[in-house]
Order: structure tokens, then sequence, then C-alpha cells
């Protein structure tokens, strides 16, 4: 004899249009959708990273110069107060040289801290980091030694009479710096080029970096300059 | 004029800052809150519990507001990474779950007839509710979606809100203001809250703490607040989401634990008396 069990309390018969059970399940479509956007909005923006960083011409994240500049040749003065002529100091080490001033509220520390911390991420790669003042005014020596230790006791400070400081530019073929007219409090700004102008062992300028630049991109590119042999041998 | 927080290249100041869109939006939401509250307030008196609610929901929306408007949302949107991690943090374990506290569950009455019902119930189960938070928390914080996002006052807005919505979804099986979808077990609601927010957030936490470099451009190529290092600042938000929930979560979870241990006593049938012998006398 077949014995029929009682439906459930509470649930409908097969079939019926007000069964509390099914309609969840298809009403649970909105969630899915929103699921799936979400998603594809996320996979499209990976696609869209991806593609971006393979795009990179010659494979650096610096400029490439293809007619390299030589390395530049002016004379400026140390935060010790001590004469010092690029060239000669300089002559067959990697170098990177870079101008700016102290009070710079963006650029300059932002740079400073990514070249210190691509350096600290390449190790064994020796290399000078010069930081040249546009701001003899107010970057006394002290001063321009102070703000440079804060980022790292290695980087060579320098500065100079405003034509000196015009000639070193015009030699590394950077735009000269232009204060800009102070506010109320006295205080103003210096507009300056951004680049970081890289010089291999060759003496010879191959790679210039603007700002943007993110520090593993520094690295990644710190790397392969220690294994760029060709630039290494003079 | 900016209407909400955003990346910027310009230096960071202390000068004030005004964000009307911020304004513009705390005042949309208490008033819906207030238009709703008229509209569906029962005949009946209310509990002590009901009339409390709207100074809840009124110390959840000011700390949005706090935390969204300049300084502490103008830094997070586009200087400090840590401020942005603590942006988060107060979005989700504090203002959100302060909001649904302050919700009362006649205000959800019209809406259990609604199509999209079904699915927010399916959303307040603890599984969806865990996953969807930790999807959001992953996706908000990874260096594309920040970047992209916080570049402009659209995708800034949008990050915010998606923010308060996971705060609020973390919460549903919890302090749903329709209690019917609450998880009927203290100890599972414990347990959840638990992974959720406390054992999955730190795995991204972690990356951010020992992470070779800066994650994010916004935060790595923007102006430097306070002379901090765009490397330790990262260290800082890691740091925020893998311990700064401690704060919140574990008092909740000691409540409940204690609240469901107290259940637990009161469901224990009492013991038997012990049979004393009855003397018999002869």
């Amino acid at each position: 004899m077949a014995v029929v069990a009682p439906p459930a309390e509470g649930a409908g018969g097969a079939g019926s249009g007000s069964d509390p059970d099914r309609r969840p399940r298809r009403s649970n479509s909105a969630l899915i959708t929103l699921f799936v956007v979400f998603f594809a909005v996320l996979g499209v923006g990976a696609v869209a990273r991806i593609g971006v960083g393979s795009a990179l011409e010659d494979g650096w994240y610096g400029t490439y110069l293809p007619e390299p500049l030589d390395r530049p040749d002016f004379t400026l003065t140390t935060t010790e107060g001590e004469p010092f002529d690029f060239r000669a100091e300089t002559e067959g080490k990697l170098t990177f040289l870079f101008f700016g001033y102290a009070n710079c509220p963006d650029i300059c520390p932002i740079t400073l801290a990514t070249l210190r911390s691509a350096l600290d991420a390449a190790p064994g790669l020796a290399a000078t980091v010069v930081f040249v003042s546009v701001d003899p005014e107010r970057d006394r020596p002290d001063d321009l030694r102070a703000y440079l230790d804060r980022f790292d006791r290695s980087f060579v400070g320098l500065t100079g009479t405003p034509a000196e400081l015009d000639a070193a530019q015009s030699a590394s073929g950077t735009s000269a710096a232009q204060l800009e007219e102070p506010d109320e409090t006295g205080a103003y700004d210096v507009g300056h080029s951004s680049r970081v102008l890289v010089i291999t062992p060759d003496d010879r300028a191959h790679l210039s970096y603007a700002f943007g630049v993110r520090q593993d991109e520094w690295a990644d590119d710190l790397r392969r300059l220690r294994g760029v042999d060709e630039w290494w041998s003079r | 004029m900016q209407w909400w927080c955003t990346a910027s290249s310009e230096p960071w100041s202390w000068a004030w800052t005004p964000y009307p869109g911020i304004w513009l939006s705390v005042a949309v939401v208490a008033g819906l809150y207030v238009r709703t509250w008229r509209r569906h307030r029962p005949g009946r008196p209310l509990t002590a519990a009901e009339r409390r609610m709207p100074w809840w929901f009124a110390s959840g929306v000011g700390l949005l507001w706090l935390v969204t408007d300049w300084p502490i949302g103008a830094l997070g949107a586009g200087y400090l990474a840590s401020m942005h991690m603590l942006q988060f943090m107060v979005y989700t374990l504090i203002a959100a779950p302060l909001v649904m506290i302050g919700i009362p569950s006649w205000f959800l009455d019209g809406a259990r007839a609604k199509r999209w019902w079904p699915s927010f119930a399916t959303l307040s189960k603890p599984v969806v509710a865990g996953i969807t938070f930790n999807v959001v928390l992953l996706s908000t914080h990874s260096p594309f979606v920040v970047d992209l996002a916080r570049a402009n006052q659209l995708g800034s807005f949008a990050m915010d809100v998606v923010w308060l919505a996971a705060g609020m979804i973390l919460w549903l099986p919890l302090l749903n203001p329709a209690h019917e979808l609450r998880h009927p077990s203290l100890a599972v609601q414990a347990l959840y809250l638990f992974l959720a927010s406390g054992v999955f957030p730190m795995l991204p936490g972690a990356f951010l703490v020992f992470a070779d470099f800066p994650m994010y451009a916004t935060f790595e190529l923007s102006p430097p607040v306070g002379g901090l290092d765009p490397a330790v600042d990262q260290q800082i938000a890691g740091l925020i989401m893998k311990v700064g929930n401690i704060p919140i979560l574990w008092p909740v979870l000691g409540v409940l634990f204690f609240r469901w241990a107290m259940k637990d006593e009161e469901s224990t049938p009492p013991r038997p008396a012990p049979e004393v012998p009855i003397p018999v006398t002869e």
C-alpha cells in the first residue's frame, strides 16, 4: 500500500504560482547580474593595466635618448663650500643629475625619495646622485646638506651663482629655472625641470626620467642598467 | 570648486576647503530618513529602543561626514594611504553599523513585497555577505581601482558609496533592520564577523605592510604631507587594515559571545532536584 507523505508545512504545491521557495531563485538574477558586471569591470581594468605596462618603447620606463648627450661640463660649489668640477669628479661613474630646490613642495622630495628607494633596491649598483639647487638665495649650504640628508647622506648637493647655474643647466640640456612671484609672506616657488638625467660610465646620457616614473619602475630600470655592459666599458 | 574630495597634484594645505557635494549628500540622506520616519511611523507608541534610533543614525551619518569631508577625506583621497585606510575602517566598521542600528524594522514594511527583496535576503546570508564585503575590500584597495577612482570626483564619490554599501552588507547578518533576516545563531554571527572582517582583511593588510614599493601611484606621487615617506605611509595603512579592526571587532565579539552564553544557559533545562528519601516512621 502506497503511503503519501503530507506536504511539509509552509511548502506550496508543485506548479503553484505563489511558491515562496521558487520566487527567491528567480529574483536572485539581479544579484548575479550585479556580480557579473562588477567582475567584468575589474577584468577590463586588469587587461587595460597589462596593456599599458607592455607598450613601453625600448623596454625602459625612462626615456631612451637615441642621440645621447655628453657628460655635462660645469663647475659649482658643494655644500662644504668646495668647488665641484662635475665632469672631472663624476667621470666614468654612473651619475644621476637633477635640478631642484629644497623648498620645493612636490617634485623634488618625491623624486629624491624615489631615487633613494630605487637605489636601495639595486644593491651593488654604484651611483652618484647629484642634486643642483637652483634657489641659491634660500638654499644655503648647511640647509641644502640638511635637506639632502633627509633622503641619503651620500647625495651630492651643489649650488652656485645664478650665472653658474644657468651655465650648468645649459650644459645639461635642461631648461633654465624660473623664480615665480613671491606671495604675501615672501615665499615663492621655482619653476624647474623635473627631469633626472642618467649619465652612464661611458660619460654619455642615454636615459632621462620625467616626473611620474614610479619607484618600482625606477628599480626595474636600475637593475637592467646594471647589466648593460656596453655602457659600462669606456 | 570641487564637489567631492579627489587626488590632487597641489601641495597639501591646512587651509579649509569646502566640498559642497559632501554636504548635499549628508543633507539628502538625513532628509530621506526624516521623511521615511514620518511616513512609516507606526500608530502605536514607540519603544525606548526605537526612540533612540534617530540618534544612532545621526551618529553614523555624522561620522561618515567627518571622515569624508576635509581634512580626512581630502588626505585620504589624494595624499595618504593611511588616511584612505582609516576612512575605510570607519566607514565599514563604525559608521555602517551605527546607521543600521538607527533604521527601524518598519522602514522596510513596504519593501518585503518588492521584487528585489529575495536578493536582499540572499545578500543577508553570512557566506554571501562575507564574500561580497571582502570582494569589495580587495577590489577597492587594488592599485588599479584606487588610482583610477581617486583621480576624479565621480570615481572618488563612487568609491565612498561602495564602501558604505559594503559596510552595511557586512553587518546584514547581525544588524539587519529586517530582523527575520538576521542569522538566528549568535555563535554563527560571532564566527562570521571574526572571519569576514577580522581574518580575511589581514591578507591584503600584509601585502601593504611587506610590499617592496608603494603600490598606489596616487599616494606615491602626491606631494608629501608632513615629510611622511610613501612606503612608511603604506605600511601604516597595512597595519590599520590588519589590526585597526581590533578595538571594534573584539568588543562586539565579546558581547555576542556573552549573549550566546547567557542564552545557552537560559535554554538549558533545570536539573531535577535530588530525590530526598522520605523518612518512614513505623
